[in-house]
Order: C-alpha cells, then sequence, then structure tokens
C-alpha cells in the first residue's frame, strides 16, 4: 500500500545482548518506534487518540524473521507499510534495512480496542481513512 | 431467503473466516478458538455480503452462529419491510 514510511534508528549498546547482536526484542521496540512514527506521518498522535478518544491499537500478533545479525552503533531503516486495514485489524508490514541490506523482515497485527470497556471494537475510523 | 439457506451461509462464512471447519449452532465462537478480532471480521464479511450495518454495540451479542443468524434475519427481515 504506498511507499514505504522509513525511520531509522541508531542501535543502541543496551540494545545488544551478551552474544553481542541486537537482541530479538530489541526489533519489537523498534518497530513500535516506526509505527509511532508512521501514524504521526499520517496525522494520528497516538498518545491522544488514547488520552482524548480513549482508544488504542495494541499488538495482537507478531511475526518476525532475523535474517541478518546487527551490532552496536548500525544505523537502522525501518521501512513501514500498513499490508491489511480493516474493520478488525490493521497489520504494519516491516522490512529493516542496514546499509541496503534486509537484516529483518516483520508482520505486526494490532486491533483496536475500547479503553475505557477494555475490549476489542471496530478500528477506528481516522486508521481507516488515513490508509485506505 | 429461507431460514436453512441463511444459517448455511452464515455457517460457511464463520467457517471461511475462521478456519474452523465445524460451526455447530449453538458452540460459543470461544469455544471453537474464534477470538473478538476473528468475531468482528465475521461480522465484516456478513456486512459485505448482506449490505447490512451491524452497529458496534451489537458485536458483543454475536457470540454463536445462532446469535447472528438471529441478528441477521431481523436486520434482513426489517430492511424488506421498510422496501
Amino acid at each position: 500500500m504506498g511507499e514505504p514510511f522509513v525511520h531509522r534508528v541508531r542501535v543502541q549498546y543496551l540494545d545488544t545482548d551478551q552474544g553481542g547482536v541486537v537482541h530479538h526484542a530489541a526489533y519489537l521496540r523498534f518497530f513500535e518506534q516506526a509505527r509511532v512514527e508512521l501514524l504521526r506521518d499520517r496525522g494520528i498522535v497516538y498518545r491522544d487518540l488514547e488520552r482524548d478518544e480513549r482508544k488504542g491499537i495494541p499488538v495482537a500478533e507478531v511475526r518476525v524473521r532475523y535474517h541478518r545479525p546487527c551490532f552496536f552503533d548500525d544505523v537502522l531503516s525501518i521501512e513501514t507499510t500498513v499490508g491489511v486495514i480493516n474493520r478488525a485489524k490493521i497489520r504494519f508490514d516491516y522490512r529493516v534495512l542496514r546499509e541496503g541490506e534486509a537484516v529483518t523482515s516483520a508482520e505486526i497485527t494490532c486491533a483496536c480496542v475500547d479503553m475505557d470497556a477494555m475490549r476489542i471494537c471496530s478500528m477506528h475510523p481516522r486508521f481507516r481513512e488515513a490508509f485506505e | 431467503m429461507s431460514d436453512i439457506v441463511l444459517k448455511n451461509k452464515l455457517r460457511e462464512i464463520i467457517s471461511e473466516v475462521s478456519e474452523v471447519d465445524d460451526v455447530p449452532d449453538e458452540a460459543p465462537f470461544e469455544d471453537l478458538g474464534i477470538d473478538s478480532m476473528m468475531a468482528i471480521e465475521i461480522v465484516a464479511e456478513v456486512e459485505r455480503t448482506y449490505k447490512l450495518s451491524i452497529p458496534e454495540d451489537e458485536l458483543q451479542e454475536m457470540t454463536n452462529l445462532t446469535r447472528v443468524f438471529e441478528l441477521v434475519r431481523n436486520k434482513l427481515d426489517a430492511a424488506n419491510a421498510a422496501e
């Protein structure tokens, strides 16, 4: 769905594990940062959505493939696109590049939740307007 | 559309979306492994198929095939009566 949104991160020392490579869980944080910035780019400030409209998009499913290891001080480009959006869910597709080489890819599916009722609801119209 | 045809079509939709082969009438979706996100996908497909609008507050009522059938039957009947 269109050109990917690119968010760059520099790997910090705390992102690495005892083996000296980026810990697998650190990528989830990178993906979250990229997702929040993509939403901002499309006019959705996630903090405001939670605070003002009491809606959130928690992660419901994660699929990650680690192709190559990354290291402290690497600069990673996180490419994000919206692969699927419908009434029930939004799926963010990711490709992580280091100097043009694909090192990791992922699909993260989020549901929409009414934070007051703490239950799933239909996707907020602003997401559908922004990405459909 | 007869009740049997409608119910079987709804069963087919639920089965396709959820990838659950056997969808008994009264079995709670939860017991079939159909989570709330999947249930909304089912509702969306039902809306597309029958050109209906199912409001947010009725989503929570769609907990098994029979409840889905009753809700859709009522809506189709209301739409036909309005024509």
